[in-house]
C-alpha cells in the first residue's frame, strides 16, 4: 500500500531533500557555462532526481523547486520561477519510478538503468519547461536560437549529470539501509 | 567557509517580524525581476547594504560567505554580459576593446554593474533574512499567512537544515582532501562528475537515512493526527511591523509604477 504524500515522511523527505540541494548546489553555482544564460553545471541535480525516485514525485518536486529558490536567492541573489519550476519537473518526473519500482529492487540493475532513463528524460522535460518559459515570456531570451542553444547546453549538462549520478546515489541508498528497519 | 546561518541579536531587523521580512524579500524580488535601471537599482541596492549592516552581523563569522557571494555574483555577471550580452539587443554597441570573440562594449559594461545590482541586493536581503530570524518563528510566521501547517513545516525544516548541510559539506569535503581528494579533477566531463561522488554520496546518503528518525520522532508526537495545529511559540504583529509593512507596500506600488514607464536599462548619453 502506498503510503500518504503528505505524511510525516514525506513532508522530512521535502525538507531534507530542499535543504540538501541547496546547500549542495551552492557551491557548484560558480561553474558558469558561457554565454547561456545563469545555466550552471549541475552535477547536484541528481539530488531532487533521487528523493523523487526514492520518495515519490511531490517529495522530488518540492526538493527541485524550493531547492532551487533557495540556493539561487543566498549564492547569487537570482530568482527566475521559470527555472524554479523546471527544476521542480526535474525531481518530479523520476518519480514515476516510485510507483513502478519495488524497493526491494533497487540495487538491481534493470531499476538503475530505469532510474538513469527517467532522470534524462527529468532533465529534458524540466529544462525544456524553463528554456521554453524563456522564451515565451521574454525573461532574458529574446529569440528561439538562443532558448534552443540553453535547452541544449543545460538539458545535456543535467542529463549526463542525472543519468551518471542518479543510480550512484540509488545504489549508494539502497546498500544502506540494507537490513534497517523502516527504511525501505 | 561559507555561513549561513542565524546570528541571534536584538536589532531593528531582528526584532522584525519574519511576515514583514518576507515582505521586504518579496519587494526586492520584484525590484531585480523588474528593472535593468542602474539609477533605480540605486535604491534597493544601498537599502540592502544599510538593512544588512544595520543588523550587525559579525562579519568575522561571515567572511567566507562575503568572498563567496561576491566572487560568484562577479563572474555570473561579467560571463554574461560579455558573452551573450544577454536580452539587450544594440544596434551599434560602443566597442571599448575586441579579442577573439570577446567585444568590450560601454552597453555591456552598464548591463554587467545593473547585473551585479540586481544580484546582490537580493542576495544581501536573503541572507539578512535568514541570519536574523530566529528557525523556529518561519514555521508560527507561515501559518499566520494561512499556509497549511504542513507546507509552513516543510520550509521551517528546510530552512533549519539548510545550514546543517552547508557545515557537513565541508566537513566531508575537508575529510576527503585529507585522504587525497582532490577537488579540481583532471579528465574528461565523466572524470569531473564522478569526481563529485566521494562529496555527495556521504552527504546525501546520512541526510537521507536521518529523515526516519526526525519522521519517527514527528509521529510520536502526533504529527498530522489533526487538521489544524497550533505553535508553541507564535509571532505577532508590533507596531514597527505595520510602520514598515505600509512603507515596503508603498514601494512596492511605486515600483510597479515606475515599471509602467521605464522597460529598458540604463547607459548615459
Amino acid at each position: 500500500m502506498k503510503e500518504s504524500m503528505f505524511s510525516a515522511k514525506q513532508i522530512v523527505a521535502m525538507a531534507v531533500g530542499t535543504a540538501l540541494y541547496a546547500a549542495l548546489t551552492i557551491p557548484f553555482n560558480t561553474l558558469q557555462i558561457p554565454g547561456v544564460g545563469l545555466v550552471a553545471i549541475r552535477p547536484t541535480v541528481a539530488i531532487p532526481m533521487l528523493f523523487g525516485f526514492v520518495f515519490g514525485p511531490l517529495a522530488g518536486f518540492v526538493s527541485g523547486f524550493l531547492g532551487n529558490i533557495l540556493s539561487d536567492a543566498v549564492s547569487f541573489g537570482g530568482f527566475f520561477w521559470n527555472w524554479d519550476i523546471g527544476n521542480g519537473l526535474l525531481g518530479a518526473i523520476p518519480g514515476i519510478g516510485y510507483f513502478i519500482v519495488k524497493r526491494t529492487n533497487w540495487t538491481k540493475a534493470r531499476v538503475l538503468a530505469t532510474a538513469s532513463v527517467l532522470a534524462i528524460i527529468g532533465a529534458v522535460v524540466g529544462i525544456a519547461f524553463a528554456a521554453m518559459t524563456d522564451f515565451a515570456f521574454q525573461i532574458g531570451l529574446s529569440t528561439m536560437d538562443a532558448a534552443l542553444t540553453e535547452f541544449y547546453t543545460a538539458a545535456a549538462t543535467d542529463a549526463v549529470n542525472g543519468a551518471i549520478l542518479t543510480p550512484i546515489l540509488l545504489y549508494a541508498y539502497a546498500t544502506a539501509t540494507a537490513g534497517r528497519a523502516r527504511r525501505v | 567557509m561559507i555561513r549561513i546561518k542565524y546570528f541571534p541579536g536584538t536589532t531593528f531587523l531582528h526584532r522584525l517580524d519574519p511576515r514583514t521580512k518576507f515582505l521586504l524579500v518579496i519587494l526586492f524580488i520584484f525590484s531585480e525581476v523588474a528593472f535593468l535601471d542602474i539609477r533605480i537599482l540605486l535604491f534597493p541596492f544601498t537599502a540592502s547594504i544599510f538593512l544588512y549592516l544595520s543588523a550587525r552581523i559579525p562579519f568575522k563569522e561571515v567572511k567566507g560567505t562575503w568572498r563567496f557571494l561576491l566572487t560568484i555574483i562577479v563572474i555570473i555577471s561579467s560571463v554574461n554580459a560579455f558573452f551573450t550580452f544577454l536580452g539587450v539587443s544594440v544596434q551599434h554597441p560602443h566597442i571599448i576593446a575586441a579579442f577573439w570573440i570577446f567585444k568590450f562594449t560601454v552597453e555591456g559594461i552598464f548591463f554587467a554593474l545593473a547585473s551585479i545590482m540586481r544580484f546582490l541586493s537580493l542576495a544581501i536581503i536573503s541572507l539578512c533574512v535568514i541570519m536574523t530570524t530566529d528557525p523556529g518563528l518561519y514555521a508560527p510566521a507561515l501559518s499566520k499567512l494561512r499556509m497549511p501547517y504542513k507546507g509552513a513545516f516543510v520550509v521551517d525544516l528546510a530552512l533549519r537544515y539548510l545550514p546543517v548541510y552547508v557545515d557537513e559539506l565541508e566537513t566531508t569535503m575537508n575529510a576527503q582532501m585529507a585522504r587525497g581528494f582532490k577537488v579540481k579533477a583532471r579528465g574528461g566531463l565523466f572524470a569531473r562528475i564522478l569526481n563529485t561522488v566521494p562529496l555527495l554520496v556521504p552527504v546525501a546518503i546520512n541526510a537521507m537515512l536521518s529523515i526516519y528518525d526526525v519522521a519517527d520522532a514527528m509521529e510520536l508526537r502526533a504529527f498530522g493526527a489533526e487538521k489544524n495545529r497550533t505553535w508553541y511559540r507564535t509571532v505577532s504583529f508590533k507596531p514597527r511591523d505595520y510602520v514598515s509593512t505600509i512603507t515596503l507596500f508603498s514601494l512596492l506600488i511605486l515600483a510597479i509604477v515606475l515599471r509602467t514607464r521605464i522597460t529598458t536599462y540604463w547607459i548615459p548619453a
